[in-house]
């Protein structure tokens, strides 16, 4: 193959030309480096109640015969007053005596609310039946076997505002952001309990008060 | 002197051939050429990112006033909702953001991510954003989290984002509400 001699015309466009490719040649390395984006943050905050409840519910001691008891289980009720007050405690069936210390209602009180007065609360437990488990409570010792005892059927009652004595579970109404209310409820002793089994109970219902901003 | 026809005509024949050839090589110079250069450009396709979900800590309950100190919500990439400080009474459901990254061109590795700017949580209307005692609103969101960044065959990402949400003591009536804000999320390719 013959090779014709180059001009310097055509070296120098053959120069121009090399250059030029090795600039496009660095525009097609490049690769993407970095990209952002905007993210979004939402929170959200809302009035929290609180609710403490000071004043336990407690049906205090009886005196229950052990072994079987023809009369079956014993059901004994607190229906609160309103806070502050004295309960009405029934014994709806079976054997017991109640003992010192008598039975008293649980008291909780509300605040924190930032509605205004008046406004009414929902009072909702967390079970309709809790059991309780054998503590050392009440001067009383641990038993050495859980006897079974529940507490069903939570009643709860308001402070009265004005003159009319408040329904057994009507709502609570606020002043000033707070109110209070008593809790009662239903205790189950089963009918034949064992010497081992007497001695203190204890357990817990979670309440949750609610009102309407 | 004498003039002779014949020697006369060679010579004009021969000048006007010399002249000929020299009209042919000074044209020659001229000439027009034709060829290919190649022309090459080159478009690098920049990293797409695009953050359609939110990073929402949910709605939480706190009471008003003293609360002994700070809350922290802390939400993972996974979802996890975890709570610090004091006093919280519930945690809302908490959502992850999430950031979708593309067009890298790599298709293995990680890509690096970082926060530009921690967001200024801005309180809805009629509200007030409560104070940190020096006038300042506070409501913080900080410690932005990542999933794993790993760049799949398609040179993209999904990449999921927590942090910290910080609740200051004291709040009042006009805190409570909705927040908002926006973070600017940097994505860097592999070198």
């Amino acid at each position: 193959m013959k090779h014709e001699p180059v001009s310097p015309a055509r070296w120098l466009g053959r120069l121009v030309l090399s250059v030029f490719i090795s600039g496009s040649g660095l525009a097609t390395a490049a690769k993407a480096e970095s990209g952002q984006g905007t993210l979004e943050v939402h929170a959200g905050l809302s009035a929290a109640l609180q609710l403490s409840c000071p004043k336990p519910l407690t049906f205090g001691i009886w005196f229950i015969p052990s072994g079987i008891r023809k009369d079956g289980s014993t059901e004994i009720v607190i229906e609160p007053d309103v806070p502050g007050g004295s309960p009405v405690t029934n014994k709806r069936s079976g054997d017991g005596s109640s003992s010192f210390p008598g039975p008293r209602q649980g008291e909780c009180t509300v605040s924190g609310s930032l509605a205004d007065d008046d406004t009414e609360l929902t009072v909702r437990f967390s079970d309709t039946t809790i059991n309780l488990q054998p503590a050392a409570v009440l001067f009383q010792d641990l038993p050495d076997s859980d006897g079974g005892l529940s507490v069903k059927n939570f009643t709860s009652r308001p402070a009265g505002s004005g003159s009319s004595f408040p329904a057994l579970n009507s709502n609570p109404r606020l002043t000033d952001g707070e109110a209070t209310f008593a809790v009662g409820g239903h205790l189950v002793i089963p009918s034949n309990l064992t010497s081992g089994q007497l001695g203190g109970y204890s357990g817990t219902v979670t309440i949750t008060v609610t009102d309407t901003l | 002197m004498k003039f002779h026809v014949n020697d006369l005509l060679p010579r004009a024949a021969l000048t006007a051939v010399v002249t000929m050839g020299a009209g042919l090589s000074q044209s020659a110079l001229a000439e027009e050429g034709t060829g290919e250069v190649e022309v090459t450009a080159g478009l690098a396709q920049a990293l797409k990112v695009e953050c359609n979900t939110a990073l929402d800590f949910g709605t939480t309950s706190l009471v008003a006033g003293d609360r002994s100190g700070n809350t922290v919500i802390t939400v993972a990439p996974d979802g996890t909702t975890t709570t610090s400080g004091s006093d919280v009474v519930s945690v809302g459901t908490a959502q992850v953001g999430l950031c979708t990254v593309t067009g890298s061109q790599n298709t293995a590795g990680k890509f690096t991510t970082k926060e530009f700017q921690a967001p200024t949580m801005n309180a809805d209307s009629g509200q007030t954003a409560p104070d940190d005692g020096s006038g300042n609103p506070t409501l913080t969101v900080s410690n932005f989290e990542s999933s794993s960044t790993e760049i799949d065959s398609n040179g993209a990402a999904d990449i999921n984002i927590g942090g910290d949400l910080t609740i200051p003591d004291n709040l009042d009536g006009d805190n409570y509400g909705d927040y908002s804000g926006t973070v600017t999320f940097i994505v860097v390719d592999p070198a």
